[in-house]
């Protein structure tokens, strides 16, 4: 997962887990248009079943003083043209449709998980056979198949509907198969097998719980074609033949009646679309509530959301400067950045300062959800949907960004600013080659010819140390290993001569080895550019290796700066003493780590008081009363915390 | 690319056979000969038996098969056992009319459907929750009860449209476009929001992608970002959704045909269903599944050129 | 001792599906752990770390070899035999997440382990949940509720009580610690140290992360595209390496120790630049890596923190300062030999030894050809080409003939050809 969505991520998994409290039924239940879905559904079959008792008339009495008429007390539908109430008609002509919904949706469901799971469980040959014979059943035209069955068989409704049934099994297969293999490899069917449990068991414990939801969501459409099938093969006059009543024969009727009146249409065909409406929106309901989703909770999305709100907010606090006397190339004074979180807003980056000095590597440290990822972003603006950042002050060599619209922030983003993401396979977009993108980053930002851009690119290739790069340039990313992925990555960045690139966590995906190349390669581009560099982290060896100044933050704030040398030889704050501690450097091997007890506060629960106060030994009660200041320390450092003077005496 | 494409054909070929098989050996099954179809119940067992020797129905049913897929390869479908014409005649005559309509909703839908699936991915606001309820009613309005109230609408009341009928376009442009326009739309109109929506959702998928985020990261223009990265990202899905709404269209056109009285394939297949003319119904089935096969063909070659690992696949 | 686990000589292939081809992921690998100890399993992406943990726990069927667990032979292992050692061997996986049914609470959940174990009461099973959550530090409110209501540290714990509930001798922990923030890490593996002091269970211990793995084993089992580099008590594998994939590993591991990591990277940074960097004018710049190289085979010894290797450099450093070339083409090569290690013998301190006794014996020789250096030189020289122009072949060759006699040739300054071959090459 995109360190960019942690702070989402955690109120979205809060969110959930209020919900996956209960299980699925009742969740199921909460769904106010599911429910009112499953009550017509019901009234509808009921009515239907029982239309012997409950119709006013018989299906074939006629009432020839009122025939073709709307509706009335006596008629409350109305009549068609030989008199007989529309009504009665209506219910059971349902007894056919519905009885042929139940004939597909049973054979269709049988076929479709049976196939489903034995291919999605079994694996091997039968896999390939029942996912090929899938294959070759979705190519066959449904209606089409259909009339040649009553073509041959005559009219015979249960045929027809049965081979409907089979005709959508595959659809049906093929969701169940991919539910399945989707928990295949879940790891909680390895702890099951780990745990020793038989085939059998994991099949009925853990695989069927998976499949459900997105097996009864299909169900339901099923039995939406089915019904409207049904109803198009008696309209076309091969189902049940007149004058017994068929939802679709009576759409007829009506069609031969509308010279004469109209009416007739509206009850015909609104029986046909309650019904296949109610089961796609029961359909829809299922889905949701299986995958934990409110009905109509999901906030309207768009590209246009995704550009961030940015206002410009009083009274810049001071600390976390760059050292005196030097200009500073990007400056952030006062940063809060707020998420949408349900129908309020929680904070997620509160009031963080920093400068970087032109050619400084500065890394960002701290446990997930500490707002480390958000802070970057929201220099950039890339925050999820949403957002809201307020900053006294944004300044990226003196411009002021925060007055800037998301189309002029295009003019400093790339050319001035280059980023790199986590994920280097994922940060390159998977239908182009990469040669190609790095040849469209060059024309982009340096606005040369084709042929030019061509020469940049692989200039640039070599730089970033791609072996063979003419070769790797006709490569798509998931065809790279992810340190090379990485490394045009690194190029594409460099595309744009940034005078500060922006790095989220650039190695955190890579092995050991290629994360210390691409170290490496940082720092020697550094020392040929002399571009400065922000790197988020949460690897103190990174920080160490890479590094001249470290932020360290926690729960949304910094709570400490200083030189990485001077950080990790003597940390001011409890916080970040207690993270050095927590790697295992200098604890003998095999004895208990010093640790910090408790987790990190999720956003919107963060004390009034320090936020670490909980988890700190050195809290007294001054710590929380109130929001504790950043405190200058010596030679340009500084950290949040009113007691570094204990600190110092704990620390010797 | 080559090799999908021989793929592909490798499945399509059988699939042909294994439908003609299939249809056959249920026309077998289900009693009945061909003789008795035509002559009805009420005639002699011995005229029956005699028209089916003089048929070849007689035959075991597993020689008449061959026999027709034999002619059949050489595009001889037979004759039909009703009228006594040629039924690959019957069906090439009746081709443009069918294909007129299907091709056309096609456009209708791909250029309606994907357009306004965009701007509700661009744009937001209510076009995406209206999309997604117009699919939701689009699934579940029976179609030849819209094109009934469309009729009455614009046929009969307004009077603006023909209301039934073919017009080739041979005989007049003008008179083709509008005999086409109400079925067209009518046809289409269900399956826009469809389109629509897997548009969308797929476009919001990408457009929230680790990829898109770097390009904005690196001050790529938006209108470059959306019409090029999220495009070509979200082509594939929505290719193959529109590939299974031409298989649905095509279906689709038998109803349409039967309700605005249009001369196509569908109105000789129901008439075929209901004379139980076996040859005929043979022949459509395969050259409706022909049809289909063709499409997925042309989406899978359409997909791999658009994604690198369906290609390496 | 007897070993709890004794793996010999397995073998495990994927069996490619279609077209693509079959995958060797273990090779021919045997490891050991005995009661109550801690093997841990280290490697990169790909070396079949994890492979060897699922063999163990029956999820992947080996190709070849023995798994021995508590004497009896589990590889062949299935069905019901295998599904009772389910009591004995068990497993705390990576991802706390996904290791949770989402739709089943944690009493279900956890209950699921004691399938194999004597029947029990309901009672007695949930006294039995409630007390091990309790040992994790979670109370028995947990018992009802759902995975997505805890956190993934607090999930992790869960994942450990349910491991240690059937009281097994043997859990399996695959990158137990790996996706938990460093605070939340550290918590993790103290309880799963004071659980193995409590209960005397032994972990085989399957990490990337070589300060973890360094922190929490006994012993240490280092592999590599499914072969096993080197097997060793864990002081010994971290400290004394013997096989150089090991030594380039702990280099490239990352520590805040900023001495440490200052010196491991600039043995890493030459090293690369001779691999990779292919721009400037060619004669020139090999001149350069060489001169760099040189310097470096002298910090890469030095960056090995043991005492006794220190002792073997500042001989070889003093060598390159002074006189004659030799020492710092017989260090140049030893780097040389560090870049290919699967075509020339390992570097270990021992043969750093000799390496520099040679060099002392052919200093000596070199004052009497003096074109023999030079023939080195000029072969070193041909090599860092090759490696710049990509030209893999013609590197390996080279790199094979360093083990050849050597025979001067006539562009070399020294034009004695024959007169002298230097004797005994590492």
């Amino acid at each position: 997962m995109s360190a960019v969505i942690e702070g989402a991520a955690t109120q979205e998994q809060s969110r959930r887990a209020a919900e996956r409290g209960a299980g699925f039924l009742p969740r199921l239940v909460r769904q106010p248009i599911a429910v009112a879905c499953s009550l017509i559904l019901l009234v509808v079959v009921l009515a239907c079943v029982f239309a012997e008792w409950v119709s006013p008339y018989g299906p074939l009495d006629q009432d020839l003083q009122n025939t073709a008429a709307g509706p009335s007390a006596s008629h409350l539908l109305g009549t068609d043209q030989l008199g007989r109430d529309i009504l009665s008609r209506l219910l059971h002509g349902g007894q056919v449709t519905l009885l042929g919904i139940v004939q597909a949706v049973v054979v269709c469901a049988v076929i479709g998980l049976f196939l489903g799971l034995t291919a999605g469980t079994l694996g091997g040959w039968v896999e390939t056979v029942a996912m090929r014979l899938c294959d070759l059943l979705l190519a066959v035209p449904g209606l089409v198949m259909l009339l040649v069955i009553l073509g041959i068989y005559g009219n015979n409704e249960a045929a027809a509907m049965i081979t409907l049934g089979v005709i959508m099994a595959p659809t049906l297969a093929r969701v169940v198969y991919s539910a399945t293999i989707a928990v295949r490899e879940e790891l909680y069917v390895a702890s099951a097998r780990v745990a020793g449990l038989t085939s059998f068991q994991i099949m009925r414990r853990h695989i069927l719980s998976g499949v459900t939801g997105p097996a009864l969501t299909q169900i339901s459409i099923v039995a939406a074609v089915a019904c409207i099938a049904e109803a198009g093969i008696g309209y076309l006059g091969l189902g049940v033949a007149p004058p017994a009543p068929s939802w679709g024969n009576l759409v007829t009727d009506a069609q031969n009646m509308m010279p004469i009146s109209a009416w007739m249409l509206v009850p015909t065909g609104g029986i046909i679309a309650v019904v296949t409406l109610s089961l796609t929106l029961l359909g829809n309901g299922i889905r949701d509530a299986y995958m934990g989703r409110s009905s109509g909770s999901s906030k309207a999305f768009s590209w246009r959301a995704l550009a961030v709100t940015v206002s410009q907010a009083a009274s810049p606090a001071g600390g976390g400067a760059a050292p005196l006397g030097q200009e500073s190339i990007l400056s952030v004074k006062g940063m809060t950045i707020r998420l949408p979180r349900g129908s309020s807003e929680v904070t997620v980056v509160d009031d963080v300062n920093f400068d970087v000095a032109p050619g400084e590597a500065v890394a960002i440290v701290g446990e997930s959800g500490c707002g480390k990822s958000m802070t970057i972003s929201g220099v950039l603006r890339v925050l999820p949907m949403g957002a809201h950042v307020a900053a006294a002050s944004i300044a990226f060599k003196g411009a002021e960004l925060t007055s800037l619209s998301e189309h002029e922030m295009n003019a400093y983003r790339g050319t001035g600013i280059g980023f790199i993401s986590q994920e280097p396979i994922s940060s390159l977009n998977p239908a182009f080659t990469v040669g190609h993108q790095l040849e469209e980053a060059v024309r982009l930002h340096r606005g040369v010819g084709k042929g030019e851009a061509r020469q940049i690119a692989r200039e640039l290739m070599v730089r970033v140390r791609l072996p063979e790069p003419d070769a790797v340039a006709k490569k798509y990313p998931h065809e790279l290993s992810g340190g090379m992925a990485q490394r045009i990555a690194i190029a594409r960045a460099l595309a744009g001569e940034p005078e500060l690139l922006i790095a989220d966590e650039p190695t955190t995906a890579l092995d050991v080895s290629v994360q210390c190349e691409i170290l490496d390669l940082l720092r020697d581009l550094r020392e040929q550019t002399g571009m400065a560099l922000i790197l988020v982290t949460h690897d103190w060896g990174v920080v160490a290796e890479a590094c001249d100044r470290a932020l360290v933050m926690y729960a949304g704030q910094v709570v400490e700066s200083a030189d990485v040398r001077s950080i990790i030889a003597h940390p001011a704050h409890p916080y970040t003493r207690a993270l050095l501690q927590s790697s295992s450097v200098g604890i003998a091997p095999r004895q208990l780590l010093p640790v910090i007890a408790g987790t990190v506060p999720v956003p919107g629960s963060w004390p009034h008081g320090c936020r670490f106060a909980s988890r700190c030994e050195l809290a007294e009660d001054a710590c929380r009363t109130g929001p504790i200041p950043m405190v200058t320390l010596d030679e340009g450092s500084a950290a949040r915390c009113i007691r570094t003077d204990v600190d110092e005496l704990v620390r010797t | 690319m080559l090799g999908v494409v021989i793929r592909r054909l490798i499945v399509a070929v059988p699939l042909m056979g294994v439908i003609s098989f299939i249809v056959f050996m249920l026309s077998s099954l289900a009693g009945g000969s061909v003789g008795q179809a035509i002559l009805g119940p009420t005639a002699s067992a011995a005229s029956v038996a005699a028209l089916n020797a003089k048929l070849g129905a007689d035959r075991p049913v597993l020689v008449q098969y061959v026999d027709w897929l034999r002619h059949a390869i050489t595009g001889d479908l037979g004759l039909s056992v009703v009228s006594g014409v040629p039924v690959a005649d019957t069906i090439a005559s009746r081709i443009p009319v069918t294909m007129s309509l299907a091709v056309g909703a096609l456009l209708l839908v791909i250029i309606l459907g994907v357009t306004s699936g965009a701007i509700a991915a661009i744009r937001g606001g209510v076009t995406g929750r209206l999309a997604e309820v117009l699919a939701v009613l689009g699934r579940g309005l029976p179609s030849f009860w819209l094109a009934l109230i469309a009729v009455l609408v614009f046929g009969v009341n307004l009077a603006w449209l023909p209301v039934s009928g073919y017009v080739p376009f041979a005989d007049s442009p003008s008179g083709w476009i509008q005999s086409l326009i109400l079925p067209v739309v009518v046809l289409g109109v269900s399956e826009i929001a469809l389109v629509a929506v897997v548009t969308r959702a797929e476009m919001l998928s990408a457009m929230r992608s680790d990829y898109v985020r770097s390009l904005r990261a690196n001050g790529y223009p938006w209108k470059r970002i959306v019409f090029k990265h999220v495009a070509k990202n979200a082509a594939g899905p929505v290719l193959t959704m529109v590939s299974l709404v031409f298989v649905s269209l095509i279906g689709g056109t038998i109803l349409m045909e039967q309700i605005f009285g249009m001369p196509g394939l569908g109105t000789l297949m129901v008439s075929a269903t209901t004379k139980h003319d076996l040859q005929v119904i043979q022949g459509l089935a395969v050259f409706y599944t022909a049809m289909v096969v063709v499409v997925f063909l042309l989406t899978d070659i359409a997909s791999g050129y658009l994604n690198a690992k369906a290609r390496a696949r | 001792m007897s070993s709890l686990l004794e793996v010999r000589d397995l073998t495990v292939m994927y069996r490619g599906r279609g077209r693509r081809k079959d995958k060797v992921a273990l090779e021919g690998v045997s490891v050991s752990l005995n009661e109550g100890e801690t093997l841990g399993l280290v490697g990169e992406s790909g070396s079949g770390k994890s492979t060897l943990g699922n063999t163990v726990l029956g999820l992947v069927k080996p190709e070849r070899g023995t798994i021995r667990f508590d004497g009896s032979d589990i590889a062949g292992f299935t069905g019901a035999a295998r599904r009772k050692l389910s009591t004995q061997i068990q497993a705390v996986f990576q991802d706390p997440y996904t290791s949770f049914n989402p739709h089943r609470t944690i009493e279900q959940s956890m209950g699921e382990t004691l399938a194999n174990s004597p029947p029990m009461s309901r009672g007695e099973t949930r006294a039995r949940v409630v007390a091990m959550l309790d040992r994790v530090g979670l109370d028995s409110s947990a018992l009802s509720k759902f995975p997505a209501q805890f956190s993934g540290g607090q999930r992790q714990r869960i994942s450990i009580a349910r491991a240690l509930l059937p009281e097994p001798r043997l859990v399996v922990c695959d990158e137990s610690v790996s996706a938990l923030d460093l605070s939340v890490q550290a918590q993790i593996l103290n309880l799963l140290l004071e659980l193995q002091r409590e209960r005397g269970v032994a972990y085989l211990f399957i990490t990337h992360d070589l300060s973890v793995v360094r922190h929490m084993s006994t012993r240490i089992a280092v592999l590599e595209h499914g072969k096993l580099i080197e097997q060793g008590d864990a002081a010994g594998v971290t400290d004394e390496p013997s096989q150089p994939y090991t030594r380039r590993l702990i280099s490239a591991s990352l520590s805040a120790d900023s001495e440490l990591q200052r010196d491991r990277r600039s043995t890493r940074r030459a090293m690369t630049r001779l691999a990779a960097d292919a721009t400037g004018d060619r004669s020139k710049r090999a001149d350069e890596v060489l001169r760099t190289l040189e310097h470096q085979a002298v910090t890469e010894v030095f960056a090995q923190p043991v005492p006794q290797s220190r002792a073997l450099a500042l001989p070889l450093s003093r060598g390159i300062a002074g006189v004659a070339d030799v020492d710092g083409v017989t260090a140049l090569r030893a780097a040389v030999l560090e870049l290919a290690p699967r075509t020339a013998e390992a570097m270990t301190p021992a043969a750093m030894l000799t390496l520099v006794q040679e060099a002392r014996a052919r200093k000596c020789s070199a004052l009497i050809s003096r074109g023999q250096a030079g023939v080195l030189y000029g072969r070193i020289r041909d090599l860092a080409v090759a490696i710049e122009t990509g030209d893999r072949a013609r590197a390996l060759e080279l790199v094979g003939s360093f083990d050849e006699p050597l025979e001067p040739r006539p562009r070399s300054n020294g034009a004695r050809a024959g007169a002298h071959t230097i004797e005994s090459q590492g």
